[in-house]
């Protein structure tokens, strides 16, 4: 076996479990989606190994990615629901966001999702990441930052910008569907 | 008193993957030992993880990953590039148009066939994605040497044309397009590349030192001009 073959084998073995948790987690269970989600997510990382900076570790890439392409691929099929909590975050505030209501059997979560799909078009994978995990699964800034390996003040930051630029679009969407 | 929040999800899994350190694997280590349910969610990752590396080798694709690897090298043999450039001309690629360049200065332009095989040209700051093919077309008003460098989202600098070369390629302005096409890898972020031009071939390493640093590649008698995307 080559290195490169070695060093992918304990890769996947170490962090592909994880990756496809994630996906299966976001894509509300579809289980062929979440396969091919790991594979793609596992292809491109090894495809851009050699220009990754090394500082990052590959759980927290992996992580990002696996969010970033699920919640992509729930954007070709997603719909406006009008389910996101108010769309608001302070850099310096640490309370995780108002949860969303879990006595509908799920249902509304997976609605949000969807209406974080679509609020999320055009964010990169850190932004994207923070806001599926603040804005639906009612992380802290604080868990955040200890999940992705960054900083509270990126993270707020990231949080706060997103935020506006995502009020803009959410009353677009609600206009959208007014009509 | 309130019940302490659960572990977040990803933590724990970075936790059981081995990645967690410092004070998040301390405070992950805590509420582990002063809580049953909390052992017992690792336990049953643990096991699902098992069961995911049962029904899901490693095998599959990392056969995938060596026949990419294996195509991604006969994408830039230079045969294939030859025939890759008169079919995408012909058939994919818009032909150099009559468009007059003022002397003294050059022109980018880049075209993107995504994965669906639609081919336009790309608008400065446009979202691009891994795997897109891109082609180069660089008007020039005289004939010269020409090498494209790029600046990828981790800082990293390629030589896009000619591909991995170390002098610039000769390039004539009748035929601005340029033979070869690069397929952009997964590194994301903001990515800038630039087309360099000058009437006697020069050596590009001290460009691609002036790149990696963070500079604007420049030097004496060299005409150059840039173009940003941003890949998602």
């Amino acid at each position: 076996m080559s290195d490169a073959s070695a060093r992918f084998n304990e890769l996947y073995r170490r962090y592909a479990p994880a990756v496809f948790r994630r996906a299966l987690s976001l894509l509300g269970g579809d289980e062929a989606s979440a396969k091919d989600v790991t594979q793609d997510v596992f292809l491109g990382y090894f495809r851009g190994q050699d220009r990754l900076t090394g500082q990052a570790q590959p759980f927290t890439v992996l992580y990002q990615m696996a969010t970033y392409q699920a919640i992509d691929r729930l954007r070709r099929q997603a719909r406006w629901h009008g389910r996101m909590p108010a769309l608001s975050h302070r850099e310096d505030d640490d309370a995780p966001a108002t949860p969303i209501p879990q006595d509908d059997g799920g249902a509304g979560r997976v609605e949000a999702t969807h209406d974080l799909a679509l609020l999320t078009k055009g964010e990169d994978e850190q932004t994207l990441t923070c806001a599926v995990l603040y804005f639906v699964e009612g992380h802290t800034t604080q868990e955040i930052a200890e999940t992705l390996d960054i900083s509270r003040k990126t993270v707020g930051r990231a949080l706060a910008a997103f935020a506006e630029r995502a009020t803009k679009r959410a009353e677009r969407f609600s206009v959208k569907g007014d009509a | 008193m309130s019940e302490p929040r659960p572990i977040p999800e990803a933590l724990l899994e970075r936790y059981l993957a081995g990645d967690l350190q410092g004070e998040a694997l301390t405070k992950v280590e805590r509420a582990l030992a002063d809580s049953p349910s909390e052992r017992a969610r690792l336990e049953a990752l643990r096991a699902d993880s098992a069961a995911f590396l049962i029904k899901h080798p490693p095998g599959p694709i990392a056969a995938k990953l060596e026949g990419s690897k294996t195509s991604w090298r006969r994408w830039f043999m230079p045969i294939f590039a030859a025939v890759a450039a008169l079919f995408l001309v012909t058939v994919f690629f818009p032909r150099a148009d009559d468009e007059v360049t003022v002397k003294g200065a050059i022109a980018l332009s880049a075209f993107r066939q995504g994965a669906d095989g639609a081919v336009h040209e790309l608008q400065p700051g446009e979202v691009v994605r891994p795997g897109d093919r891109l082609r180069f077309s660089v008007k020039a008003s005289e004939d010269g040497f020409l090498a494209v460098l790029s600046r990828d989202g981790a800082g990293h600098p390629s030589v896009y044309f000619p591909f991995g070369g170390a002098t610039a390629a000769p390039h004539r302005a009748a035929q601005p397009l340029l033979a070869e096409a690069v397929q952009l890898d997964a590194v994301l972020g903001p990515e800038r590349v630039w087309a360099i031009f000058g009437k006697t071939s020069f050596e590009l390493e001290p460009l691609v030192v002036q790149v990696k640093a963070g500079e604007a590649p420049h030097g004496k008698g060299l005409l150059i001009t840039s173009m940003d995307w941003v890949k998602e």
